[in-house]
């Protein structure tokens, strides 16, 4: 049984559920706090054979989605405990992108070419009355609902 | 093409296609263009879109050549009509020549765009402008490098200063070359590409670029051909797609962006500089979210003063009272003296005359708030500080389903309601447009109206204030939430570039905003022509003492009011300040009760536009919309008033 998650983005269901163990009988709602080394935690005090299967399963199948979205070069692993929203930074933080949460082609667009994209590094300016990022030499402004669905490895 | 006030003969321009600017917004290319054309430029909407496109004379080589100045965009793909508009001026009207202006600093977002004219097939030269903030940041760029990688030449220039402008003329006196900028995309990518080219029409130019924009989806790359092809590129662009998790388009965008990345990599180096700008300081406390609060209260009072009151206060009564009142108004009476047909000297100069209401509203009243408004927003547009305020303002808007950059209508309003209308053109989409509008004419008074209120309001003490500031305010967010659930389309997202602070160069600015203002001579004022006309008809076939009358009860009986109101509400659709001045009148000779003043103020705040504004709405949404729009607010407007006085008798509120 899938898990039923809310909001997706471009995440397709199949790569979220493969960061747990099927559990039918635990449902994380968000998936911003999947946890991906929590193919434990699903399942606190279970051991034995089966399990140890799942987890290579989902090990390779981590890998395989990684390769796909193309991780980035230093190796470092896609999905760090410290994957954040942009919301969450700090003022002055320096962040790269990881994933922009959303399906909205003409959104994608819009921040693809002010250069925010899965690579790119930013600086937090501020957070309020709206987030305002830093990115190469462009200042943007943009709306928290928007800033929320940026995903982001904190450099600083 | 105008001559603005020089005694030469117009020159013929060259039988060759247009110079054309490029570049993404704010890189200077207006200043630029500025700096190329100098005189005969006039500023028009592109065919059928709400986008300015500025076309001038430039002297190269001893030619005359045209320059058009297109609207800044960060892709020459994107949907949207700014962007669409570009595509057509290059790939429709023949350039002679592009220019690509860049701003240095941000050389990659320039590169994107010329990744697509290379791929498009169009020849451009690349001009690094801004070259002067470039340095203050410590960054350095090969150009030779560049102009290798690229194939074709660049330039640098500091448009504001004038510098390099000569060899940027120099290189347009021969042809351009076509760049080698080709960006490869993955394999699975160009097998795509390489299928849907084998389908399309032979004879098209820069098919490979044809071929991708299919493949992205774009509309932009409508193609003649058959519908079995049609769907051919669809299969195609579907078994493409089921190999990547985003869209096509975006995949494709993101693999140019590498591309791009890898030449700047090569190009562009930065040294660590002892002190930012100050205009960095400056432009971070303008959205500062506490320090950013009086800059802006001092922004939106200094634009209140200088269009409000010195526009519509000072010059329209310059030249209503002045100019039209003693000079113009009476010759043109003695002159239709003259005529001995009785209907046609009222036509021209009786109650609904030509001169004295048509030409008189549109040259004297309106002008004068058109133009100080227009020179208000170039300097904001230029200075960089328009889009901080934008911020300032975004979260109040969202709770009306907007974003903050409809702030600017709703600031000019205060100004004028028919120019704000005329302004809602920056915002994104249609249901945002509409919004505005709807609000506009709704619940924001313009100054002629809004001196009058404040007058009479002040007489009637705090609370009256208090209430009708209230209501007018409530009335705002209320309608604008509902207007945003009941609108069909979509709201823009609030991603806004914050270009850094500016000294706005004046030449540039009153350039721009002379060549607006020969615009909305020449598109608005026949509208007041118009329907100026229509009244002058209604008030010969007795119509208007008709609806007069019809409208009796409902203002005597749901309002409360005196019979005389009626004449007062007539009038304030044609004039809204003289409705107001009604109003005043009412009050002054005692025939209001506090009550009654505060009831008819706040209706005539919420009343329907006055004409001009009605007109402009015609012209800018058609007339359906523009009628369904008036259809609401009539009876919304006697229902608010309605429901304060009922609601105020029935508790008893004294004031």
């Amino acid at each position: 049984m899938q898990p039923r998650l809310s909001a997706g983005g471009w995440l397709p269901r199949r790569l979220l559920s493969a960061l747990r163990l099927p559990d039918p009988g635990r449902v994380s709602e968000r998936p911003g706090a999947a946890d991906p080394e929590g193919g434990g935690r699903g399942k606190e005090g279970l051991a034995g054979p089966r399990e140890a299967v799942l987890r290579g399963k989902q090990v390779r199948r981590r890998a395989r989605i990684r390769r796909r979205l193309g991780a980035p070069s230093e190796g470092s692993p896609l999905w760090p405990a410290q994957a954040l929203p942009l919301t969450e930074l700090r003022p002055g933080q320096e962040a790269r992108v990881l994933y922009i949460g959303t399906d909205d082609g003409r959104r994608l667009e819009q921040l693809s070419n002010l250069g925010i994209v899965p690579n790119a590094v930013l600086r937090l300016l501020q957070k309020r009355p709206a987030s305002v990022v830093q990115v190469g030499e462009t200042e943007v402004a943009i709306d928290f609902g928007i800033a929320r669905q940026i995903y982001v490895r904190p450099l600083t | 093409m105008n001559c603005h006030g020089s005694k030469k003969p117009l020159p013929a321009p060259s039988e060759a296609g247009p110079i054309v600017l490029v570049g993404n917004p704010n890189v200077g290319k207006s200043v630029l263009f500025g700096l190329l054309t100098r005189r005969y430029v006039t500023v028009s909407n592109y065919p059928g879109t709400t986008v300015e496109v500025a076309r001038g004379l430039a002297s190269i080589d001893g030619r005359r050549e045209v320059v058009v100045d297109t609207p800044g965009v960060n892709s020459l793909l994107a949907p949207g009509e700014c962007e669409r508009v570009t595509r057509d001026i290059l790939m429709h009207e023949r350039p002679s020549a592009v220019v690509l202006v860049a701003d240095a600093k941000n050389l990659s977002r320039a590169l994107i765009l010329a990744a697509q004219l290379a791929e498009m097939e169009v020849p451009f030269i690349l001009t690094l402008n801004m070259d002067d903030e470039a340095q203050a940041r410590g960054i350095d760029i090969d150009t030779e490098l560049l102009s290798d990688i690229l194939g074709v030449e660049v330039v640098r220039t500091v448009a504001t200063r004038g510098l390099g402008v000569d060899a940027l003329a120099r290189s347009l006196t021969g042809p351009s070359r076509l760049s080698r900028f080709a960006v490869t995309y993955d394999p699975a990518i160009e097998e795509g590409i390489r299928q849907v080219m084998a389908l399309l029409p032979s004879g098209l130019s820069a098919p490979h670029s044809v071929a991708a924009m299919l493949l992205a989806g774009h509309d932009g790359a409508a193609v003649e051909s058959g519908p079995d092809v049609a769907e051919r590129v669809a299969d195609i662009r579907q078994g493409l797609q089921a190999r990547y998790r985003q869209p096509l388009g975006y995949v494709i965008n993101r693999q140019r962006l590498e591309a791009v990345r890898r030449v700047v990599a090569g190009v562009y180096s930065r040294r660590a500089v002892a002190r930012e700008p100050l205009a960095t300081a400056l432009g971070r406390l303008a959205i500062h979210p506490i320090a950013g609060l009086p800059v802006l209260l001092v922004a939106l009072y200094l634009l209140y003063k200088f269009v409000g009151e010195f526009g519509a206060g000072t010059l329209v009564d310059f030249l209503e009272g002045v100019v039209f009142g003693r000079y113009i108004n009476p010759w043109a009476a003695d002159l239709a003296a003259w005529i001995p047909i009785g209907v046609l000297r009222d036509f021209l100069v009786g109650k609904y005359g030509l001169v004295t209401v048509a030409l008189t509203y549109g040259l004297a009243i309106i002008l004068p708030v058109v133009g100080t408004f227009f020179l208000a927003f170039s300097l904001l547009e230029d200075s960089g500080y328009l889009p901080r305020l934008a911020v300032m303002v975004n979260r109040p808007f969202k709770a009306m389903g907007l974003n903050g950059k409809a702030v600017l209508p709703m600031v000019l309003g205060l100004g004028c309601d028919t120019m704000a209308t005329m302004t809602t053109r920056i915002l994104d989409t249609r249901k945002e447009r509409l919004q505005v509008t709807l609000l506009l004419a709704l619940a924001v008074p313009c100054s002629a109206q809004l001196g009058v209120i404040l007058g009479i309001i002040g007489g009637l003490g705090p609370v009256a204030v208090l209430i009708w500031a209230g209501v007018v305010t409530a009335t705002l967010f209320a309608v604008g939430y509902l207007a945003s659930r009941v609108l069909p389309g979509r709201g823009s997202d609030f991603i806004q570039e914050l270009p850094p602070l500016r000294l706005p160069r004046l030449s540039n600015v009153v350039l721009k905003t002379v060549a607006r203002m020969e615009w909305y001579v020449k598109e608005v004022l026949p509208l007041f022509v118009v329907g100026t006309a229509l009244l002058f008809s209604l008030d010969r076939l007795g119509a208007l003492s008709r609806i007069e009358r019809l409208a009796s009860p409902l203002v005597e009986g749901l309002l409360g009011l005196p019979s005389q109101a009626t004449q007062t509400f007539l009038m304030g659709f044609l004039r809204r300040d003289y409705g107001a001045a009604g109003l005043f009148n009412l009050a002054r000779d005692g025939q209001l009760d506090p009550l009654q003043a505060l009831v008819s103020l706040v209706v005539i705040t919420l009343f329907v536009p006055c004409f001009a504004n009605f007109l402009m709405i015609v012209k800018e949404f058609g007339a359906r919309t523009a009628v369904a729009v008036a259809a609401f607010i009539f009876p919304f407007a006697f229902l608010v008033g309605g429901a304060l006085n009922l609601t105020m008798r029935a508790l008893g509120i004294g004031l």
